[in-house]
């Protein structure tokens, strides 16, 4: 019986050994090789004058060359669709690590302050899961997937998917001239049809989170400004908890933290700004872009 | 719960470590109570059906034992149509209610918002083949109820089979099973197999056999043809598999489950095909329906409406759907007229100067044979009559979009679902798997796939093993599919 164990031991180490290094090997060549704007943060190799982060309304709406244009400062979009606080939560906390120029951290509020159901493009991170600040943010979200994908050896190899290892072979390593900034490009509108008003979730322990990631900010002397960007009018109106919302947000000014609410602004009125309710198409981007560069002038002073 | 879960990966080591901890008087309960909690992991409620089948046929089996004369009959009459109606009610009814209505429609027969227990129909079938035995006098009545309901629900049988026989798996649980390295390791090696078909080879298969027969009016007759020959080792991969791991897990424990399959795909003859195919279920067919309504001991005519009705059974069996019922029919007709053309069959290659025995006669029996299953699984695969026949008719039109590199390329492009890389990979990897299980196969000669490597050196062996654990982690298709035979 002893022999036996010894022997089912053995090829059970032996085994585990492989799927570490393998694991290993993996993550090891994905970090190397990968150069999508997370992997250049989460490799501690972006340091811009400013760093924008959020779901699609900080994607679609700040144009980096415009606020280069305009305010002089370097900034690249980490937003991403669908992409909520507590995920985002791992880039910034991780940026925080070890920038060493960042003047501003942008995020691109949402209406949305609920918990993130599913984790965005999680192929972006699994090569980063031995990080703290990766590990904690997403562990909240998909709790037993990415628990196992850390402890479990072999299990993260069972995750990985095409474009995981379509990044780790084949990434252009050429820069992104747009710095992130993913526009609507579609000219159409994409109004919803929804009539009937509903609440948006707003997590309490998501707002503590938010709260404590913005002191974290501010602690190292980075001001941190808060931008509600612009709603359609009519998708306004159909969130009946908006203005809670925006006073949550509101909340959190402080010294060297700022709100910039943009649900008030003349180009709400305006469909043609717009792709849908949500987010604004190319033409309303660059105006919004060019208004939001001007309004962080002001901060500056 | 899915033999590839990661629920089954703790549940399993922990149940057979608990039961060879156990004194033996207890284990019996340990295994009763671990198979309720695996089949409880689908729709808990639907345990009770299988109470109530289990209560009627312990009781029956007693009742046929002690009974003389025709009331033994009337106890197994009462057995079967409890069973049977179980099936025609959560199986069954709708299907007939849905044609009925079709048919009279000033009638309209109301529909039930019912979910298909899981494995019903195996479960159903092994129970029933308990009553039979016992009516027959090949088996004594149980009488433990707890044992008996053991042989219902042995957790790695209980909802794909192997169907087994109570002859060879009652009295299994009375033995006492201690652990056997041997045992052990050979049915790890056997769930390691039966795992890599699943999930590497089965589940890779069936991305391009899904994309293909979700819509088959968007794709030629390159693609029809690739998806069909895809699902035709999907299936055998998925439900071997399952087998696999069933008697392997089994075997861990020290029970010894029938064997399923027997390299198919290397059949001569469709009656060839049925003898390996299946096996638990074609004896079950053979030994109580084909054989009772007469078998082949009858005139030509008797004889070919005998095999109509086992196949069309056969077919209604795998599922409510006029799909399954062609798919049966079809087999029913290769077997028919393999029959009737035989002598002229025979003929035509003595004329040729081909040998019966002859490597070429085998090459081409098992080429053609293996065609005309591949065929009959279109029917089987899709989603509607309508599907199955499109796709049958339309598999040799658009071969020509072969004759140039940018057509190769859409057709690649679309089985990958508009993805030229995912088309390629799904191709490359799923030509590459067939073939490497095809050469396995044919390399063991009819012996379980994994004893290729059980006479080499350890080397040999642990670096088959870890390349087997590896490519199921890195090439498997993880997205919890369900066994396909589960839906029966």
């Amino acid at each position: 019986m002893k022999k036996h164990i010894r022997y089912i031991s053995r090829f059970v180490a032996i085994l585990l050994l492989m799927l570490y290094a393998l694991q290993y090997t993996i993550d090891y060549c994905y970090k190397k090789r990968a150069t999508n704007k997370y992997a250049q943060v989460l490799n501690h190799k972006l340091d811009p004058d400013m760093m924008i982060f959020g779901p699609s309304t900080a994607l679609k709406h700040f144009d980096p060359a415009i606020i280069k244009k305009i305010t002089g400062l370097s900034s690249w979009n980490m937003g991403y669709d669908g992409m909520f606080f507590l995920q985002y939560n791992a880039l910034i906390r991780e940026y925080l690590e070890y920038e060493k120029n960042c003047k501003y951290i942008v995020i691109g509020c949402n209406p949305f302050l609920g918990k993130d159901w599913i984790i965005m493009r999680p192929d972006f991170f699994y090569a980063y899961l031995d990080r703290k600040n990766v590990f904690n943010a997403l562990v909240q979200i998909e709790h037993n997937k990415i628990f196992h994908a850390r402890y479990l050896p072999g299990y993260k190899l069972t995750l990985l998917n095409k474009s995981f290892y379509w990044e780790m072979i084949h990434a252009s390593g050429k820069p992104d001239p747009q710095c992130g900034y993913e526009p609507v490009t579609d000219s159409g509108h994409n109004f919803n049809n929804i009539t009937t008003p509903f609440n948006e979730e707003c997590d309490e322990q998501v707002f503590n989170t938010l709260q404590s990631t913005i002191a974290a900010i501010t602690q190292k002397g980075i001001k941190v400004i808060l931008v509600m960007p612009p709603i359609y009018e009519r998708g306004y109106k159909l969130i009946s908890n908006i203005r809670f919302i925006i006073s949550k947000y509101r909340s959190l000014e402080a010294e060297n933290v700022f709100f910039l609410d943009y649900t008030k602004d003349s180009m709400c009125k305006n469909a043609s700004y717009f792709n849908n309710n949500m987010h604004l198409n190319i033409t309303g981007a660059t105006l919004f872009s060019y208004t939001f560069a001007h309004d962080l002038g002001t901060i500056k002073k | 719960m899915l033999f590839n879960s990661f629920q089954f990966l703790l549940f399993f080591p922990i149940v057979t470590v608990i039961y060879f901890l156990l004194p033996y008087k207890f284990r019996w309960f340990h295994l009763l109570v671990a198979s309720c909690v695996f089949y409880m992991a689908f729709v808990p409620v639907y345990i009770l059906i299988l109470f109530f089948t289990i209560a009627i046929d312990y009781i029956a089996g007693i009742m046929i034992e002690q009974a003389a004369g025709s009331r033994r009959k009337w106890f197994l009459v009462m057995s079967i149509v409890a069973n049977v109606g179980v099936l025609a009610v959560f199986k069954y009814y709708n299907f007939f209610a849905v044609n009925l209505n079709q048919l009279a429609s000033a009638y309209s027969i109301p529909l039930l918002s019912l979910i298909l227990p899981i494995g019903l129909s195996f479960h159903t079938f092994q129970a029933m083949s308990y009553t039979i035995e016992v009516y027959r006098g090949n088996q004594k009545a149980e009488r433990h109820l707890g044992i008996y309901a053991l042989y219902v629900m042995f957790y790695p049988q209980l909802v794909a089979g192997p169907i087994e026989r109570p002859q060879n798996l009652l009295h299994q649980f009375y033995e006492r099973h201690d652990f056997d390295y041997e045992n052990c390791k050979e049915g790890l090696k056997l769930m390691l197999w039966g795992l890599f078909k699943k999930i590497v080879i089965a589940d890779r298969l069936a991305i391009i056999v899904k994309t293909v027969y979700a819509h088959p009016q968007n794709f030629n007759g390159v693609s029809l043809t690739i998806a069909t020959l895809f699902f035709t080792f999907q299936i055998y991969c998925d439900f071997s598999g399952y087998s696999d791991i069933a008697i392997g897990a089994a075997k861990v424990m020290g029970f010894k489950l029938m064997n399923n399959f027997n390299r198919p795909y290397f059949a001569k003859s469709i009656s060839n095909f049925w003898s390996r195919w299946h096996i638990s279920l074609s004896t079950w067919f053979r030994d109580y329906l084909y054989i009772p309504i007469g078998g082949n001991r009858a005139s030509r005519l008797r004889l070919y409406i005998n095999l109509a009705i086992v196949f069309l059974i056969s077919g209604l069996w795998h599922g409510a759907n006029w799909t399954f019922i062609v798919w049966g029919a079809l087999h029913c007709f290769y077997l028919i007229s393999g029959m009737i053309t035989k002598k002229a069959r025979v003929g035509i290659l003595n004329t040729m100067g081909i040998r019966k025995n002859s490597s070429l006669n085998n090459f081409l029996s098992i080429v053609i044979t293996f065609l005309l299953v591949s065929f009959a699984w279109i029917f089987f695969r899709a989603a509607n009559l309508h599907d199955a026949v499109f796709i049958s008719t339309h598999l040799f039109t658009g071969w020509n979009c072969l004759s140039s590199l940018q057509s190769i390329k859409a057709t690649v492009t679309a089985l990958g679902g508009n993805d030229t890389i995912l088309g390629i990979y799904n191709l490359l990897t799923g030509i590459a798997l067939i073939l490497f299980l095809e050469f396995i196969q044919y390399k063991t000669k009819g012996r379980h796939a994994i004893e290729i490597v059980n006479k080499k050196p350890q080397i040999w062996r642990w670096g088959f093993y870890y390349c087997l654990i590896i490519a199921i982690l890195l090439f498997g298709a993880y997205d919890n599919q369900q066994f396909i035979y589960f839906q029966f």
